[in-house]
């Protein structure tokens, strides 16, 4: 690169554009409303179940009413149950008439190994 | 391509991507990425393995203090004269910056994965750019 007088003054924009990635990646979003729930859903669910990887919504649209289960393929495990519980907890949180999808994770294309619509 | 043009191609703008790559794809709750697009994590990465989880959350880190130590040791490249006491500034703000989060941040635990990922992206930016072109 050419040396310049002026590239000094490059400096304090580097600074600047560097101190503002770093702002940015310092704050997250928070976990309220319908994430807040769904993250309610996958603690409860991952308690005392180790093959539980966690709740999420399917698709990324607001107010999905889809939520995917991802589990480690593990045998003996009656994925329906998983199932039936989950829909409990999405009512326990206020989450009606759900889409529930049980996924093996690390999977592809996904296995779908249950699915349920709750009440 | 110039020799600066590829240092910043390299140096700067790859790291910056890679570091993103790590938010967009498994740290997906920073608003940042949610302009872009709002997703679920690939993983839980408190199930992933120690290493796995040092790479995601310091490796972002590293990526951004090896990009802006590379930036200003460019910078410095095209002035006409070195800035004596560059290196230690940069040095202090990478690891300044890991200390200063404890303050912005209430959550922020201090991580010294994190500290030592600022420490290597500082030695290896200045290894590769400012000892090399001094010796040039």
């Amino acid at each position: 690169m050419k040396k310049s007088k002026y590239s000094i003054l490059l400096l304090p924009i580097i600074v600047l554009l560097y101190a503002a990635l770093y702002i940015a990646t310092s704050y997250s979003v928070p976990c309220e409303g319908d994430c807040e729930k769904v993250s309610k859903i996958t603690e409860k669910l991952r308690t005392n179940k180790s093959y539980v990887y966690g709740a999420f919504r399917c698709t990324y649209f607001q107010g999905s009413d889809t939520l995917c289960i991802y589990v480690q393929d593990t045998i003996g495990i009656d994925w329906n149950h998983l199932a039936d519980t989950t829909c409990l907890l999405a009512q326990e949180n206020g989450l009606f008439q759900q889409k529930v999808f049980v996924i093996k994770n690390g999977t592809f294309p996904n296995d779908t190994v249950a699915r349920k619509t709750c009440p | 391509m110039s020799r600066t043009g590829k240092q910043i191609l390299f140096f700067i703008f790859l790291p910056l991507l890679i570091g993103y790559f790590i938010y967009f794809f498994f740290r997906p709750n920073y608003w940042f990425v949610q302009l872009i697009d709002s997703r679920e994590p690939l993983v839980t990465i408190n199930d992933l393995p120690g290493f796995e989880k040092v790479f995601i959350f310091s490796g972002s880190d590293f990526c951004w203090a090896f990009s802006f130590s590379s930036a200003l040791f460019i910078w410095e490249s095209t002035q006409y004269q070195r800035v004596r006491y560059l290196p230690f500034v940069v040095l202090i703000i990478v690891v300044g910056s890991e200390f200063i989060q404890h303050i912005l941040t209430a959550d922020f635990t201090l991580d010294l994965w994190d500290v030592f990922a600022a420490l290597l992206a500082f030695c290896l930016s200045f290894v590769l750019l400012r000892r090399n072109n001094e010796k040039k």
